[in-house]
């Protein structure tokens, strides 16, 4: 028999803060967390601006590490709001780690000096397992280490759509009852030379440098390509039973996960979102739900014209009629682009926001692109009471993920299940 | 945690088709005269559903087309009309990088000994390929893999050595056994003999300096029942699946050192070498990250 699966614990690092109730007032608000890039010089890139994180002193060279780390502590304070300690209730042996994971750092500044050094490793960077590139399973080893658990964390790069399949595959595990807890998310920043000149080379990114604030801008005719955001999302996943055993407070229970190949095209959607339309069909076969029963519908929604209107038209074709009257919103409209950790930071998103009632906006929505044509939920949160919903996420290479999470009215009460 | 519980003699899983892109030093006896060159590479001409698609296309993403199509062909799985509910499972190595554009990149974002963002952002990013953002994603071989052979089947992407591969052919057994998918492609690539790859084993791995393999396995996966259905050969059985965390040893990331210089297709390299042994059974163990894992396999 199928376990169910609560999600017991949230932890954010976010362009609009690390904790949940600045992520979820900035959220509310509908306040941009995108501004001019500072952490290191852009040069003469043509995209300037990103959703920048801000952290404490950083402990790594690559600060996707420490983004990871921090949102996963987060995650596990939350999970120990109440009832017995996570980590008291669960052996190590029982705890792991599903984490979507970005590109390995390459560090241009090592590069030169590497090179400086007759291609050999300079005499002050032998030992540093991080010079040069620093290896993508870095965080997942410190997570583990860091609580000591003794199993194999699953380390996800399918790219855009890493961290929901790394929340999709926790969730199957505990579902199957081979798994009673586990941290799922993703972590990343492409906010280095290398990363934000490859999006620039390929001419992806927003260059409306002069506006940050208003520059994502998911569903409007005058968008320009999207913008670069950073940061990690950690969910604490559990199975139902345990987590009411351990007295925890429950913010919600996944309930389907699908995922689809485009087989289309390297860099474009399929016109038709087949792959998406899959991926959700699968997501609510999971669920054993009817496409009725959705309603919200975090987007994908990057600001880039090609996905916007493919993922109007997948939604369109699974829900029908019913598409108009489903909620939808963009995360990414007031975050940017996280990468392999956008899925988890907007599901969280979801999840906060939906816990009280509300569903966020997508904001700079003023002009709609015809081809997108639903109810975006523009530029104003609004009230809603949120039952079940779906969270998207279609990766560049044409993996599809989509998720489907019930939400309850939990105020007051620590087991509303 | 069990993550596979054992063996299923109901309705086993049994691999129907395998492929393999590895050198030919690892195919040969040390003694026939081979040389020691792990580097391999291959056009995949064969499966390309369109020929322009090659530009985009790095060397894992070559290796692991080729791999895979030679599995699914081995699987009498040619017709695209069969393989949309196909599962792919892969595992992909460290991100590889030709020296060759490293250090010319390098060489046009220096001034004064140091890197120079302004440089780095006129003269050494007017020469860049924007293809070559396409060779570094790690997500790009399971694209090549779908849109070749037309799979619109489930997914998943793991990275970036055999434990992880362990996990993946660990969760395409369970999708199978869900009935998620019908059949899973289940493989590993890795492009292992660039600067960069050799780099970060040079620091973690030093004796595997020169012995890293360039090399792509991909097997066929079903129930034996689907396979007795449509009347295909049936390689090998698997009999027992198992990944254990030891109760008693501390944490540890340290893998064998013979585990790494094949990357994460390893246990498939060993699989390929069993098929063509006289033997009944293999048994392949790992400890890696403590846990202890296995997988046994029979002939039939």
């Amino acid at each position: 028999m199928n376990q169910r699966v609560a999600i017991t614990g949230l932890g954010a690092i976010t362009p609009l803060g690390n904790t949940l109730p600045a992520f979820r007032a900035g959220l509310l608000e509908g306040r941009s967390g995108i501004g001019p890039l500072t952490r290191f010089p852009v040069g003469a890139l043509e995209s300037r601006i990103g959703g920048q994180c801000t952290i404490g002193p950083r402990a790594h060279k690559d600060i996707k590490v420490d983004f990871g780390c921090l949102a996963a502590a987060s995650a596990i304070a939350d999970a120990d709001a109440c009832g017995q300690s996570l980590l008291d209730y669960y052996q190590a042996e029982h705890c792991s780690l599903s984490l979507g994971v970005g590109l390995e750092l390459f560090a241009m500044t090592d590069m030169v000096r590497y090179a400086a050094n007759d291609y050999r490793i300079p005499q002050d960077a032998i030992g540093d397992p991080c010079f040069l590139q620093s290896p993508g399973e870095l965080c997942a080893q410190v997570i583990m280490d860091t609580y000591g658990w003794r199993s194999l964390p699953t380390i996800h790069v399918s790219a855009c759509a890493a961290a929901t399949d790394a929340i999709g595959r926790a969730f199957l595990e505990i579902r199957r009852g081979r798994a009673g807890m586990i941290l799922a998310g993703g972590t990343d920043s492409m906010l280095n030379p290398l990363g934000l000149a490859g999006f620039c080379k390929l001419q992806a990114l927003s260059t409306n440098n002069d506006d940050p604030v208003g520059a994502s801008r998911p569903f409007d005719l005058h968008r320009d390509g999207f913008v670069l955001g950073e940061g990690a999302g950690i969910l604490v996943l559990e199975n139902l039973e345990a987590a009411r055993a351990r007295g925890a407070r429950i913010h919600g229970e996944i309930v389907g996960y699908g995922n689809a190949f485009d087989a289309y095209s390297v860099s474009d959607p399929h016109p038709e979102g087949l792959g998406a339309i899959l991926a959700i069909d699968r997501a609510l076969r999971t669920a054993n739900l009817a496409p009725e029963d959705i309603s919200y519908i975090n987007a994908h929604g990057t600001s880039t014209t090609k996905n916007d209107r493919m993922e109007t038209l997948a939604i369109k074709k699974v829900f029908g009629e019913q598409a108009r009257n489903i909620p939808i919103s963009s995360t990414k409209s007031m975050l940017g682009h996280l990468i392999s950790a956008a899925g988890a930071v907007e599901l969280i998103a979801a999840i906060i926001c939906g816990r009280e009632g509300m569903i966020h906006p997508t904001i700079n929505l003023r002009h709609p692109d015809p081809d997108c044509d639903l109810d975006y939920v523009a530029n104003h949160c609004r009230r809603q009471r949120v039952e079940y919903f779906l969270s998207n996420s279609f990766a560049f290479g044409g993996q599809n993920s989509a998720l489907v999470c019930r939400l309850h009215n939990l105020a007051g009460n620590n087991d509303a299940l | 945690m069990d993550q596979e519980p054992g063996r299923h003699t109901r309705d086993p899983i049994v691999i129907t088709g395998f492929g393999l892109e590895v050198p030919e030093a690892l195919l040969r006896p040390a003694a026939s005269g081979a040389t020691d060159d792990y580097s391999h590479d291959c056009r995949p001409g064969e499966f390309l559903k369109q020929k322009k698609t090659l530009k985009f296309m790095s060397k894992q993403d070559r290796l692991a087309v080729n791999a895979a199509g030679h599995a699914l062909k081995s699987a009498g799985l040619t017709d695209p009309e069969r393989l949309g509910a196909t599962g792919v499972f892969l595992t992909v190595g460290y991100i590889p990088f030709d020296f060759a554009v490293a250090a010319e990149l390098c060489a046009d974002s220096t001034e004064a000994g140091r890197f120079s963002m302004a440089k780095f952002t006129t003269s050494a990013l007017e020469k860049i390929n924007p293809l070559l953002a396409f060779a570094c994603l790690p997500n790009m071989p399971a694209h090549h893999i779908a849109m070749n052979f037309g799979i619109n089947g489930e997914y998943m992407i793991t990275y970036p050595d055999l434990p992880q591969f362990y996990l993946t052919l660990n969760e395409a057994v369970a999708r199978l056994r869900d009935g998620c998918v019908s059949r899973a492609l289940v493989g590993a690539v890795a492009d292992q003999n660039n600067f960069l790859v050799a780099n970060h084993y040079r620091k973690t791995a030093p004796a595997l300096t020169g012995k890293l393999v360039d090399a792509a396995g991909f097997m066929v996966l079903e129930k034996e029942s689907s396979a007795r259905s449509r009347n295909a050969t049936i390689l090998a059985r698997l009999a027992d699946l198992s990944i254990h965390p030891r109760q008693t040893s501390p944490p540890s990331h340290a893998i064998d050192i013979a585990e790494i210089a094949t990357g994460p297709a390893r246990l498939i390299i060993e699989l390929a070498a069993f098929l063509i042994r006289d033997e009944p059974a293999f048994r392949h163990d790992l400890k890696a990250w403590g846990s202890e894992t296995f997988s046994r396999w029979e002939k039939p």
